[in-house]
């Protein structure tokens, strides 16, 4: 019951932070009192910290840093040095003194309680780190952000505390962000692989997690496709981590192994990633790539994508290019296809599938053969050639021999008189192919009550309570039973004197 | 061991290489290799010098280019696994390898003969821009392009004409690639026609003449009666269903496991 309480608050302060960023009448509150109201959220989620730092519930951290994003876009310097009051009990900790630097302020430590013995909480301390480094990115200053990331990276290494794991994958993530944006891929190599290392070694599943992602993108970006497989095959990738981070990462397995031909493994790992993914807006950037790479995966297995994706709002304008590109392939037109991707060669580019694409045209031709052999039963192959758009009748008779072959249609061809006799078609359901369709079928709907059942909380110590009301319910029992035996001895004597 | 000496064998090295000699190169390589691994440069770090690199390059390309003349696939693989970590520093290096593009082709080719497709897209996803652009790059891209849709017959004239080879080198490959096209000829057939006159079939599998065929025809073990072929025909024999059979017994198992855990 606790843990479902404390989601409707989440839910519903999400809602708020939504409302705040949405409507305009929120703007004529004056500049000090939002800064209040953020001040008072940092506060509040200090609090949040102490209780998963003290309780070590890592929930209450994954609250706060749900928060982060809305959080976000209300930062100022201002709000970020009175939260440093609040939080550091003296203006000499090193943190402290560090995000001033990093703010050009001085500190205001007339409000300051001197008192250099307390120490701050390593949550709340990496907290403001955090706040700090989010507030440098959305300046856009990636030389101070990079400066700064690597101080606060030294901090946070300094702390070896579980109840840390998942605000350290986040600082995790930016300090990597932070050096991608000033085109720095192989210089962190060696350090992110070191604290792969010791976060495996910690069995801290939070980072874990995120810097096999964050070094899978780090690959992919420099194009290094066979060391991201490698990762791939001999990391091993914590099951259980934030869902984003596994939607991240198997969006990049789905990259890979698209490279490396294994579409069907390639569909799996995206349709995870589209599910697991947040359907919000924020999350709509992930969400068009992930789309992108499906769709060609999908053309590039044979199959086309359904329409109703590209009407969807998300996806309308993004995917435009790749409407077009679908509907050359689903009519199996040659010209058509190349002459998209000429148009949209900038487009696939920036989005990294045009290799792929590319290898579709051998897709575009193979669905122009099945219609012929779908609409003719027989059709000399001057005529597929000219349909086609082929450079010559030997290149027409070559491949569709070789679609023959790998069961794209059923036909025969006849050299001598050079056509292409359509076979009867064949009855579906006195194959396999039934069998095997629900056997998928069947698959997925156990995969997904397994995945259901693993995903449920089970919040620690509840077993105690059942078992009481189960011990509770068996002395009830207990007591039935011998009221059930008397009256029935009763019952039986009431019997016997009615006999 | 200095500088000097590895410059004066690199010099011969190349000497050797030029005027073809490349028995010779394969004995000069080996020394040479370790005089690189002793100056701790046949692994480029960012602090080595430069233009020691640089002559560690040029003479694992030579090693490299050796290799494929002398048909040793497995030393040319080593040679540009090697290679590859000089090439990602490209620019402290100068001046910048000419033989790089055709190098990475040449790597192409050779998956491509091997009929490792996968690989072959992996390391092809590393050049985007130059997939196009580049005259060695385009071939093998092209070629596989081909293969992949089935024009068998441009293959064959990529790679058995002199003019639309690009360089020497490629064109050692062209015997695996012509027995790798006509094997996937071969199968082609097997399904697409029920019988072949045996002139159209040494036509259409680029024999030049009739008893390279008859040795091909024996082979792939077809039946020759009256001047045409007769493609074993394959039967929905009991085998496949009893393999069918199998894997629902399997499946229907699963299921009941599954369900177990359920209830």
């Amino acid at each position: 019951m606790a843990a479902e309480d404390s989601k409707d608050k989440e839910h519903k302060e999400e809602k708020m932070d939504i409302d705040v960023a949405d409507k305009p009448a929120e703007k004529e509150k004056s500049p000090e009192e939002i800064a209040g109201l953020v001040l008072n959220d940092i506060k509040q989620n200090f609090g949040f910290l102490e209780k998963a730092a003290n309780n070590f519930e890592p929930r209450f951290s994954m609250r706060v840093l749900r928060g982060l994003g809305g959080l976000r876009r209300r930062l100022t310097p201002d709000i970020i040095v009175s939260a440093l009051d609040a939080a550091y009990s003296s203006p000499d900790h090193k943190s402290a003194q560090l995000v001033l630097k990093y703010l050009e302020r001085e500190a205001t430590s007339s409000t300051m309680d001197v008192d250099a013995s307390a120490t701050v909480l390593p949550e709340i301390d990496i907290y403001m780190l955090l706040l700090t480094q989010v507030y440098l990115l959305d300046q856009g200053d990636a030389e101070k952000l990079n400066a700064f990331s690597d101080e606060a990276i030294v901090t946070l290494r300094s702390y070896n505390r579980r109840t840390l794991d998942a605000l350290a994958a986040k600082m995790w993530f930016y300090y990597a962000h932070a050096k991608e944006l000033s085109n720095m891929f192989t210089e962190i190599r060696p350090m992110l692989l070191g604290v792969l290392r010791t976060a495996t070694l910690r069995h801290d599943t939070e980072t874990r997690a995120m810097i096999m992602t964050l070094l899978l993108r780090n690959y992919l970006n420099t194009q290094t496709i066979s060391q991201a497989h490698q990762l791939v095959l001999k990391g091993d990738f914590p099951e259980n981590a934030a869902t984003s981070v596994v939607a991240r990462y198997l969006y990049y397995v789905g990259r890979i192994n698209a490279i490396q031909l294994n579409y069907s493994a390639a569909n799996e790992s995206l349709i995870g990633a589209i599910r697991k993914a947040p359907q919000t807006k924020y999350a709509a950037g992930f969400l068009q790539a992930a789309q992108k790479l499906k769709v060609i995966i999908e053309l590039l297995m044979g199959d086309i994508p359904e329409r109703s994706l590209f009407r969807e709002p998300m996806y309308k304008n993004a995917l435009l290019p790749y409407m077009d590109l679908v509907q050359a392939v689903r009519i199996g037109d040659v010209p058509q296809f190349s002459q998209t991707i000429e148009k949209y060669r900038d487009a696939f580019k920036k989005d990294g599938t045009y290799m792929l694409i590319l290898r579709l045209r051998q897709n575009v031709i193979k669905t122009g053969i099945r219609m012929m052999n779908l609409s003719y039963a027989k059709i000399s192959l001057r005529d597929i050639c000219i349909r086609l758009h082929l450079d010559s009748e030997e290149s027409a008779e070559y491949i569709v021999a070789k679609a023959i072959r790998d069961g794209v249609i059923e036909a025969t061809i006849d050299h001598e008189k050079g056509y292409m006799q359509s076979k009867e078609i064949l009855d579906i359901y006195s194959t396999q192919e039934p069998n095997i369709a629900f056997h998928e079928r069947i698959k997925f709907c156990i995969a997904l009550h397994n995945e259901s059942v693993k995903a449920m909380r089970y919040p620690m110590n509840q077993h105690r309570v059942e078992l009481k009301n189960v011990e509770e319910a068996r002395e009830r029992e207990k007591e039935l039973a011998t009221e059930i035996q008397q009256g029935d001895i009763e019952d039986d004597d009431g019997d016997f004197d009615g006999l | 061991m200095s500088s000097h000496t590895l410059e004066a064998r690199a010099h011969e090295l190349a000497a050797a290489f030029s005027a073809k000699d490349y028995e010779k190169c394969a004995t000069l390589l080996p020394p040479l290799k370790l005089m690189l691994a002793q100056l701790n440069i046949l692994v480029p770090l960012p602090s080595s010098d430069p233009s020691l690199l640089v002559l560690a390059r040029d003479i694992l390309e030579i090693g490299a280019l050796t290799s494929i003349f002398l048909r040793d696939d497995v030393l040319f693989s080593r040679y540009v696994a090697q290679l590859s970590s000089f090439y990602a520093l490209k620019d402290k290096l100068s001046p910048p390898s000419v033989n790089e593009k055709k190098l990475i082709a040449l790597r192409l080719l050779l998956l491509l003969s091997r009929n490792d497709i996968a690989e072959f897209h992996t390391d092809l996803e590393t050049l985007e821009d130059e997939a196009d652009t580049d005259q060695y790059i385009r071939y093998p891209v092209m070629l596989e392009r081909w293969l992949m849709e089935g024009s068998y017959d441009k293959v064959w004239k990529a790679t058995t004409q002199r003019s639309e080879v690009p360089a020497e080198e490629f064109a050692i490959f062209a015997d695996i690639l012509v027995d790798t096209i006509r094997s996937e000829i071969a199968t082609c057939s097997e399904k697409a026609y029920p019988s072949l006159p045996l002139a159209n079939a040494q036509h259409l599998l680029f024999f030049s003449d009739e008893s390279e065929l008859k040795d091909f025809i024996e082979q792939r073990g077809w039946t020759v009666e009256n001047g045409r072929i007769y493609f074993p025909q394959e039967e929905p024999d009991a085998l496949q269903n009893g393999v069918a059979m199998e894997s629902i017994i399997e499946n229907t198992l699963g299921y009941a496991r599954e369900l177990e855990t359920i209830v």
